[in-house]
């Protein structure tokens, strides 16, 4: 197991009350692990920022890691020495 | 046509007379509303070569067909003029009351020309236009003005659009302001309304407005209405854009000190996080809008207790970190300085920066400031600068013309810095960490908008690499513009976009529901391209030349100092075959200009004399 930081903006920090949280992860984790281990951690994520039943991320919200890179599959794998944003961007009116 | 009238009502203000000109159901299928047929009645209006303060710059305000009916978020309108910051198209957009007022009335335009020889304001009444004495009106601030108009009519359901002292005194980033708040901002049409001695546009309307299917209107907007109060909209309704202070920070685009680096080591203390603990008041929302994205702040104690106004992320980067500034009261005050005054705080914002940094770099000095030390992060001075270009005094009078100008007087290199395109100044994104964003800053017809050019979502939403420049972003930035055109015409607050399953079949069938013009996805989406062509067929016309389309120094010359974007820079060569892939998906020759075969595809070769082809 290994720790990934993920850092938190917007709704989900202000539903967390964290700036950021450690997830463990296993070897074979995937994004969607993460997703998962979020919810569980903070329960009211659920249906605000991430779909019950699938724990993908609802719209406008994803991931990008450490600014450089925005995930475009859960299923992907986790790179643990970076940090993973949960994030979203929208602006206009 | 239902919803729409098909009136465009003129004003005269020189002879003091008014007549409506009809329009048909193929014209407005044409330029479909809002920001579109502003552009177009611009086009029409003004003659070649006009003084933008002169009576010849025709200022249009235009409706949507869905303000005032049940679609939800779409009580908007929008304005055009030739523009005096810029000297090419000024195209705006505003919300809520005044929007629904003026269809009331019977019109889907106001075209206002000439100029008044002492001031006024008008009052549109529904079918009567007079013409009534202002001079007891200047000075006032914009939301003084609505009210004392209101006052004197003896109606609260009459609305305003206004000027504040900042449009009386001709700055060139005025703006125009109705119901409390909501701004006609950036490019300085308050200017162009001030130069017509025009303090203020009072409308009463009390006309019904009936829509074409009323019941598949009501199925369609309680959908909707539903969509824009779930998860996709909340960071609005509960945070608003202000959230985005905390993640532009990190991804290393949040301008600071003049776009000197895009990381601001305050970031925390200027959150929309912060502000909603300490500072939120209440949110508020347009007229017929169900997301109330809009967040009221008051400070209650300290140097600035008292200040009140709402605030925006591009308002608050603009006099906050890109000022230096991490003292959120201050930027609540400064904001409130600049509404009050009536004046873009976006243009505001960066041109103070740009002063800063004159005095930073020592090109301009404690003297040429009256004895102010604009340092970094003096929010005392930032609030005395808005406060002295709104009136012109010292120093602000430099200001007042914008960074463009202003850099062009004092030299000594500051052009390096003065952060514009075209003459207006930038929005809250460096465009050096999105750089399909900095192609749609580079060729905007007014200029670095986010709100005219939502390339930025490509970059931050990595569906492309944001850091990197590349000819695929051409048709990316195009087809980013006309989305954003849809809703600057048919008129949505972009808000709602992410709650749209395919936003031009959606918007398409809202507008025939109302207005009973039969339009496919496929013809709005040519109707929006013929928009856009409208939009730099005026700018040709006034003379534009490639050489407009491109980036301040700073962006490709300069990299990135640090942060989420440490290193980045726009490259010249990655500039310029962006920029050129950009014409070739418009169908537009090498020099950007459009022609004669593109234009009569587009319906509109009646401009093809005016501009040269």
């Amino acid at each position: 197991m290994t720790k990934l930081k993920v850092e938190l903006f917007g709704m989900a920090r202000r539903l967390s009350q964290a700036k950021e949280v450690e997830i463990e992860i296993g070897d074979k984790d995937t994004y969607r692990h993460v997703s998962r281990a979020l919810a569980e951690r903070f329960p009211a994520f659920l249906g605000h920022i991430i779909t019950p039943t699938t724990f993908d991320l609802l719209e406008p919200y994803f991931f990008n890691v450490d600014a450089r890179r925005v995930v475009q599959d859960l299923d992907e794998m986790p790179e643990p020495d970076k940090p993973l944003l949960l994030f979203f961007v929208d602006a206009g009116g | 046509m239902q919803s729409f009238t098909g009136k465009i009502l003129h004003i005269d203000l020189t002879h003091r007379k008014s007549w409506v000109q009809t329009v048909d159901d193929a014209y407005l299928k044409r330029w479909i509303g809002g920001v579109g047929l502003a552009a177009r009645l611009a086009y029409e209006n003004t003659a070649k070569g006009a003084d933008p303060l002169g009576p010849d710059n025709a200022l249009c305000f235009a409706a949507s067909s869905f303000a005032g009916t049940l679609v939800p978020v779409g009580s908007k309108h929008g304005v055009a003029a030739k523009s005096p910051l810029t000297n090419r198209l000024g195209d705006c957009l505003a919300s809520s009351y005044f929007s629904q007022s003026f269809r009331r009335a019977g019109y889907d335009g106001i075209v206002i020309t000439g100029a008044a020889d002492k001031w006024i304001y008008v009052f549109v009444d529904d079918d009567t236009v007079t013409f009534r004495d202002a001079s007891h009106l200047l000075g006032k601030h914009t939301f003084e003005t609505e009210e004392a108009i209101r006052e004197e009519l003896g109606d609260e359901a009459v609305r305003v659009s206004t000027i504040g002292l900042a449009g009386e005194k001709l700055v060139r980033f005025a703006n125009i302001t109705n119901d409390r708040g909501r701004q006609a901002g950036r490019t300085g049409l308050g200017a162009v309304m001030g130069a017509k001695k025009l303090k203020a546009l009072a409308v009463r309307g009390s006309k019904p407005i009936d829509v074409a299917d009323p019941q598949g209107l009501l199925e369609k907007a309680k959908a909707l209405t539903k969509l824009s109060v779930g998860p996709k909209t909340e960071k609005y309704r509960v945070m608003g854009t202000p959230s985005n202070v905390l993640n532009m920070n990190r991804l290393g685009v949040l301008p600071t000190r003049n776009y000197q680096s895009g990381t601001f080591e305050h970031a925390d203390k200027v959150s929309g996080e912060v502000m909603l603990e300490q500072y939120v008041e209440k949110a508020v929302s347009c007229a017929g809008c169900s997301i109330a994205c809009e967040h009221i702040t008051r400070v209650r104690e300290g140097d600035y207790a008292g200040a009140r106004t709402s605030v925006d992320y591009e308002s608050l980067f603009a006099l906050g970190p890109n000022c230096g500034v991490d003292n959120l009261a201050a930027i609540i005050k400064a904001i409130e300085t600049c509404d009050n005054y009536g004046m873009d705080t976006m243009s505001s914002g960066v041109t103070i920066s740009w002063a800063m940094e004159c005095y930073q770099r020592g090109i301009l000095t404690k003297e040429d400031f009256g004895g102010l030390e604009p340092d970094w992060g003096n929010h005392a001075v930032v609030i005395k600068l808005a406060e002295m270009i709104a009136k012109r005094e010292g120093i602000g009078d430099l200001l007042a013309e914008g960074t463009k100008r202003a850099a062009e007087k004092v030299g000594q290199g500051s052009a390096h810095f003065a952060m514009n395109v075209k003459g207006l100044e930038a929005a809250g994104y460096d465009a050096r960490g999105f750089q399909t964003f900095a192609l749609g800053c580079a060729v905007g017809t007014r200029g670095p908008c986010h709100n005219r050019s939502l390339a930025y979502e490509p970059d931050a939403k990595g569906e492309v690499d944001r850091l990197k420049t590349e000819p695929a972003r051409g048709q990316i930035a195009k087809d980013c513009e006309e989305l954003a055109a849809l809703f600057d015409c048919a008129m949505l607050c972009k808000f709602i976009r992410g709650c749209l399953k395919d936003a031009w079949s959606e918007v398409s069938e809202l507008f025939t529901m109302t207005t009973g013009i039969p339009i496919t996805a496929a013809e709005m989406r040519q109707a929006m391209e013929r928009v856009w062509n409208m939009k730099k067929a005026f700018n040709i016309r006034e003379g534009w030349t490639r050489a407009e389309d491109w980036l301040p120094d700073r962006w490709t010359q300069d990299p990135m100092p640090e942060g989420g974007s440490k290193g980045a820079v726009v490259s010249p060569e990655g500039l310029k075959e962006m920029i050129d892939a950009y014409y070739l998906a418009r169908g537009w020759t090498p020099e950007g200009l459009i022609p004669k075969d593109k234009l009569a595809a587009l319906d509109m070769a009646d401009v093809a004399e005016d501009i040269g082809v």
